[in-house]
Formats: structure tokens, sequence, C-alpha cells
């Protein structure tokens, strides 16, 4: 006696198309069998799934085997992972015993490439524990203390936050592990996906947030970074070899002692 | 085993699927990033459980299914003895991103109250994943009639449910 497959309309792939699974498995280079292989080559919906599939190993991968990374190196087990939340984004990057945090501003001149860029703002909260409260330039931080970036835009532009070690070397934050700026739509309170934990490593880090109405390749800012960095933090709180244009604030943060759970 | 698993490698290659599916099942980005996190911190620890006569696709998926349903529920029993986290309410700040497409956390939540926990796996295989039977018996372990029996029932409670006021 046969089992009917009782497929719901209402289940999310259409009748006949294929299950996430076997995207996945054909994504990660299994072979499809013969009718799943003729279905794709004629089914619009499931050639879109496997796209965003595709697009989305690019794009999550990375982000996921470094929480990943994050996490193993810090020592935290699964069980752990499942009672709280474990936020390790830039954990390793964000290492410092003070943490310098500098948010630059940039206001280049208008274009006429349809992207006006009129002003930005950004704050953050801050996570200890269970309290959240907002960020403060000036502020002693401690380890464990989560940062998470809001910003508003009051017209569409592009965001480029990262972190510079004390060598000037650079490091992107979001996009995370990108390679230039995001585009950002205009409007207020706009968080910023993940946060940064701030781990008890002795090493010192500046993060630097670009606001920009055309994206900013990574290697142009890495540039600016060893330049400015060359002789130490630049007093000045400029990176050179921006935009003259260029508008730049600093906020700073300093991180204290470690508290004791 | 579990070195042979390789779980960097496994993060490159399946962590866009293992996030996807997470954020599918739990609803919230910042919980599904935590627990993708948990789900690779669980192949690292218990790696050496995979057998390998099952695809490692089937595996994780499996793995990821339990550590998202244990968090659905772990999140229940929190709701009922705490306020609410407001940083659980930045994720919902962010744009939406495709994986929206896939959420049937609504659904899950109120079928999972009526469900076993091998009756949730198999709702989520069904309705998050779009399995055929054949790959729900696979991945779950169990025949084709156990699973028609059990979709059948999970139908069944959606219609009651979905008929209620």
């Amino acid at each position: 006696m046969s089992v009917e497959d009782p497929m719901p309309a209402t289940s999310p792939p259409a009748l006949g198309c294929l299950s996430d699974l076997a995207l996945d498995r054909h994504v990660g280079g299994d072979a499809l069998a013969a009718a799943a292989a003729a279905h794709l080559a004629t089914c619009r919906r499931c050639q879109e799934r496997r796209q965003l599939f595709v697009a989305a190993q690019e794009t999550s991968a990375g982000r996921v085997a470094r929480l990943v990374a994050a996490a193993a190196t810090a020592g935290v087990s699964p069980a752990a992972a499942r009672r709280r939340r474990a936020w390790w984004l830039g954990a390793t990057a964000m290492a410092a015993a003070t943490v310098v945090l500098v948010l630059v501003l940039a206001w280049p001149a208008q274009r006429d490439d349809g992207v006006r860029f009129k002003g930005a703002s950004m704050r953050f909260m801050v996570q200890r524990r269970t309290a959240i409260t907002p960020g403060v330039s000036g502020d002693r931080f401690q380890v464990g203390d989560a940062l998470r970036f809001v910003v508003s835009v009051d017209s569409p532009c592009y965001l480029l936050l990262l972190g510079i070690a004390p060598d000037g070397a650079v490091s992107a934050y979001y996009p995370f592990a990108g390679s230039k700026s995001e585009r950002l739509e205009a409007g207020a309170d706009q968080a910023l996906p993940g946060s940064l934990v701030l781990d008890d490593s002795a090493a010192t880090e500046y993060l630097v947030a670009l606001f920009s109405p055309e994206p900013l390749a990574l290697e142009t800012v890495r540039a600016a970074g060893r330049r400015s960095f060359a002789n130490g933090p630049p007093k000045d709180e400029r990176l050179l070899g921006l935009p003259a244009a260029v508008q730049q604030r600093w906020v700073t943060i300093r991180r204290g002692a470690a508290e004791k759970d | 085993m579990a070195d042979a698993l390789d779980t960097a490698m496994l993060c490159r290659q399946y962590g866009s699927s293992v996030l996807r599916r997470c954020q599918a099942i739990v609803g919230d980005r910042a919980e599904a990033e935590d627990a993708a996190q948990e789900v690779f911190l669980t192949v690292m620890t218990k790696g050496h459980q995979f057998r390998h006569d099952a695809a490692v696709t089937t595996w994780l998926y499996r793995v990821t299914t339990n550590v998202c349903l244990n968090r659905l529920r772990s999140a229940k029993r929190r709701r009922a003895r705490e306020v609410p986290d407001p940083v659980l309410e930045w994720g919902s700040l962010t744009p939406v991103d495709p994986y929206q497409h896939y959420r049937h956390k609504s659904l899950l939540t109120r079928v999972a109250r009526d469900l076993d926990a091998e009756s949730q796996a198999i709702f989520v295989y069904r309705y998050v994943d779009g399995m055929t039977l054949e790959e729900i018996a696979s991945t779950t372990g169990t025949s084709r009639r156990t699973v028609a029996k059990r979709l059948k029932a999970i139908e069944q409670l959606i219609t009651v449910l979905e008929s209620a006021p």
C-alpha cells in the first residue's frame, strides 16, 4: 500500500518545487535527480530560490564562521550559548584594554548622481548584563559590554563602520567583513545588525564610521588608516587621505577593568 | 570523526543554510545568529555522533531543527517569567531581509503547543523546508507511513487552529 504525499497547498514550496534541503544540496555541489533538474530548468520560483541561496552563501557563511570561531575561541559551550545571548560579532577584533571609539562622519558635497547626502547621526547603546543604556563619549566600558549602533540619515547614503588596530590595520564591521560601504536608505534609528562585544584582550582598537554619498572601498580607507596611524593614533582626530570635504567627528570610549561575575 | 567533519569548513559551506533555517524557525535575526552559533558549537562537541550513513546536510538539518525548537521552548518558558528584553527588539529595526519569506513562526508557535517534539520537527521540515515525505522520513529516520500519519494529524490541527476565532 502506497502512502500518498499529503503536501498541503499552503506549504512554502508549491507542489513539485524543490525543497530547501534539495536546493541546499544542489548549491553545495550535489547533482540533482533528473526530474528535479528538469523542474529547476523550467520553474522560475525555484531558480530564484536557488539564486537566493547562492547569494546568502556568499554573504552569510563568512559571518557565521566568524561568530562560531569567536565563540569557540572564547570557550563558549553549546549550553552556554543556549543560556544567554552570545554576541561575538567583532569580539576578536574588538579586543582592547582601552577601547577608543572613533566615529568619523563624512560630509562630502552634494553630487549629481542621484544620491544626495545631507546629514547623518549615529548613537550607540550599551548592554551590560541585562541593563541597556545609551553610550556616551568618554565613558568607561567593561569586558562583556555589547555595543549596538543606531544610525539616522535624512537622505540615502553609504555607511562603512570599521575597526582600526593601533598599527592602522583596518577591518570592516559594517557591512561585516565587507569590502565597501553599504547603502543606507533615509530613515531614523536604523539599528545596524549585530553588536560589538568587548573582550579582555590587551589590544587597543579604534572604530571608524564613514557616511558617504557613494560607496567607499575598504582598500581606500585601509590606506588612510595606515597613513594616519603610522605614528600612533592621530592626535588631530582625523584620518589622512580622505577627501577634503570629509567632516570628521571623534567619539572616545575607554574601557575599565572587567567585572567579576 | 569530529575532526574529519572540519567545523570551519562546515561553517563556510553550510553556514548560510543553517542561518537561513534558524531565521525561519526562530524568527528573530539576532536569535537566529545565536542559534546558528549553537548549532556549530554542537557540531564541534558532538561531531563524533555523526554517522556517515547520512549526508552532512541532512545531519545539520536535524541538529539545526533541534537547536531551534529547544530555543523556542526555552523562550516560551522565559517569557512566562521575565520582562521583555529590549535588546531583542533591536532586530526589528533592521531592514527586512529575504529570510522573512521563510517565516512561519506564528503558525509554528501555535501548532507547537499541541505537538510532541517529533511532530514539531516534522512540521518544520514540511512547512519551513518544504520537504517531501521521503526527505522527511530520511531526515528523521522514520518510515514514510509514520511521517504521513503525523502530517495528517498536523494538518488537522492547523485546520482547527485556523478556523478558531
